[in-house]
């Protein structure tokens, strides 16, 4: 038998494409969104026609995404249960009934005693370690969150969550000194030929401050965005995908600015590279209703080169590997022309070591310097250190 | 809840004759008088299949059919007057991937990665192609999707040119350069390459 590249990827592609779908449950799926789809239309066109445009959504939209809570807050391995479970993720079709609204926690690690960005501006974007904002409680279920402080110095919380039709959902928060930078995307950019287009831009009332809301096209898909500063010399910007706009001025509303969340990682780094420094770090916690686990990424950045440390986290989704684990080496290099330095597990957390412009060998320094403080339990992020580094 | 399985029990007769009528119609680019539930019913899940390859997620990918569709429903009339109603939806169904949104929930929540761990067995036809997706899920969007309507759906130069709003040279050049990626990699990967049979 002989094969070669588009032998093997026709049959790579039947593979992986080539499964049973429900026909009936897409038809189902397909009709109540198409049904919903047109019905808001007609809604938005009559209140439209009425001179009460923008009340469409909130009308249809009576229970906001996210409750206001006035302290304390869930943090991780403390979930509040609510009033009934949530549906999987990723539940679509006839069976995906609209989730139950509650309160559910969203996990994060609090950063005890360091301030929040409105009490430090100053001080957004500059720690890896800290995001200085917090979301305590939506209404719908949460199946895992994004916090992330970006090399660029953008602090980020991005959501999953199943959405008001029981189909998966996206919500974001970012905040940076200044302004956000428009987001790195290999399409079109707003604006240009095909990209998204903001249709409408309304003033809205986040707290004492007033932001734009706006409304964005694209691909026949319609997102909401709000957009404003909510402490001199900062830039917020709420999102979602598949939110409605009442539930994405919600999420905007129950962002706190007096309290700061930790970004964390099982393992402390001990040994850097010359002249480098974490510049970069994302946390990703999710519910027990899907695969991922606790996943840590630093990033290194020293002149002229970086690194990217990853521990824990989906590591495995490969067949050919978690066939046979016994006989796999302790660790090795993978990927094209070496380029990651994977180590299977050290005190039982995967680790992977991406240099860029660095040599092997600073590669492995770092990964030789890597440590579990005692008391550590990578599957328990709230007994992870403190620092990123010891 | 309702009972899935009871629902299809009833359905297969009724779903054979209105496969029989729509992939006649779509063979031929007419589908006019065909009712959305019949063409979902029928033509539905090459649409899934198609997108859990330009997505590689399931879920996402079911996800994003229903999206299409819940659009197309409205325009139903108008989308069967179409020359290429098959075309028109598989156009959707490109563009809608490449949405903003969704390509930064993606690069957030990805859980797989070509560099991961991966190390392909060579006497293992799973390892083999497990290792060939990660490396077409590495490549550019329009590369990739190029290859899916080439390799998977079969569809000519001039018919993907169409569902990809680009000219017929573009497609052939997309797929010029990642079949050269993908036998590149392949090669340093050191995987089983046997040349005899170069089409």
């Amino acid at each position: 038998m002989t094969f070669d590249v588009e032998d093997r990827l026709a049959a790579t592609l039947r593979t992986r494409a080539d499964r049973e779908v429900d026909a009936d449950a897409l038809l189902g799926g397909s009709l109540a969104r198409g049904r919903r789809r047109q019905r808001h239309r007609r809604i938005g066109m009559a209140l439209a026609g009425a001179g009460v445009a923008g009340v469409t959504t909130a009308a249809l939209a009576a229970v906001p995404l996210v409750l206001s809570d006035g302290g304390g807050g869930a943090s991780i391995g403390s979930a509040e249960t609510p009033a009934s479970p949530p549906g999987r993720i990723g539940q679509i079709g006839p069976d995906a009934e609209p989730p139950v609204r509650g309160a559910y926690p969203v996990p994060a690690l609090a950063a005890q005693g360091v301030p929040g960005a409105a009490d430090a501006p100053e001080k957004v974007g500059r720690e890896p370690g800290n995001i200085h904002f917090r979301v305590e409680k939506l209404s719908l279920p949460v199946q895992g969150v994004t916090w992330a402080v970006q090399p660029d110095g953008v602090e980020e919380m991005t959501l999953s969550i199943t959405g008001a039709d029981g189909g998966p959902a996206t919500g974001r928060v970012q905040l940076a000194a200044g302004k956000v930078p428009e987001p790195e995307s290999s399409g079109p950019a707003r604006g240009e030929p095909g990209g998204p287009v903001v249709t409408t831009e309304k003033p809205v009332h986040i707290g004492d401050r007033t932001g734009t809301l706006s409304v964005i096209e694209e691909s026949g898909f319609t997102s909401y965005e709000v957009r404003w500063s909510p402490a001199d010399g900062l830039e917020a910007i709420v999102g979602g995908f598949e939110l409605d706009e009442a539930d994405v001025i919600a999420l905007a509303h129950a962002v706190r600015w007096d309290q700061a969340v930790r970004c964390a990682a099982p393992l402390q780094l001990t040994a850097l590279p010359q002249g480098a420094g974490i510049k970069g770090c994302t946390v990703r916690f999710s519910t027990e209703d899907i695969t991922w686990v606790p996943e840590s990424v630093l990033t290194l950045n020293g002149p002229g080169a970086a690194m990217k440390v990853e521990m824990g986290g989906p590591f495995i989704p490969s067949a050919s590997f978690s066939a046979s684990p016994g006989d796999l080496p302790d660790r090795g290099w993978v990927g094209d022309g070496d380029q990651t330095l994977q180590i299977y597990s050290l005190d039982g957390v995967p680790v992977r070591l991406t240099p860029t412009g660095y040599p092997k060998d600073v590669a492995e320094m770092v990964a030789n310097g890597l440590r579990m403080p005692a008391g550590t339990d990578p599957n328990k992020p709230e007994t992870w250190p403190t620092s990123l580094t010891g | 809840m309702r009972a899935p399985s009871a629902d299809r029990s009833k359905r297969p007769e009724r779903s054979e004759g209105i496969r029989l009528i729509v992939n006649t119609a779509a063979r031929s680019g007419r589908l006019s008088g065909v009712t959305f539930e019949e063409y979902v019913l029928t033509r539905g899940p090459a649409l899934v299949r198609l997108a859990r390859l330009l997505v590689g997620d399931d879920h996402r990918a079911e996800d994003l059919v229903q999206d299409v569709l819940a659009k197309a429903y409205p325009r139903w009339a108008r989308i069967c007057r179409t020359d290429q109603p098959d075309l028109y939806l598989r156009r959707m169904l490109v563009n809608a991937r490449n949405s903003w949104w969704r390509r930064r929930a993606n690069r957030e929540l990805a859980v797989a990665e070509p560099t991961d761990g991966a190390r392909p067995d060579a006497s293992d036809p799973a390892a083999d192609r497990d290792a060939m997706w990660r490396l077409v899920a590495a490549l550019p969007d329009r590369q990739r999707a190029v290859l899916v309507l080439r390799f998977y759906e079969d569809l000519d130069d001039a018919a993907i040119a169409g569902i990809l709003g680009c000219s017929a040279v573009t497609v052939r050049t997309h797929a010029m350069r990642a079949l050269a990626t993908l036998r590149g990699r392949v090669g340093d990967a050191g995987w089983p390459v046997r040349e005899e049979s170069k089409r």
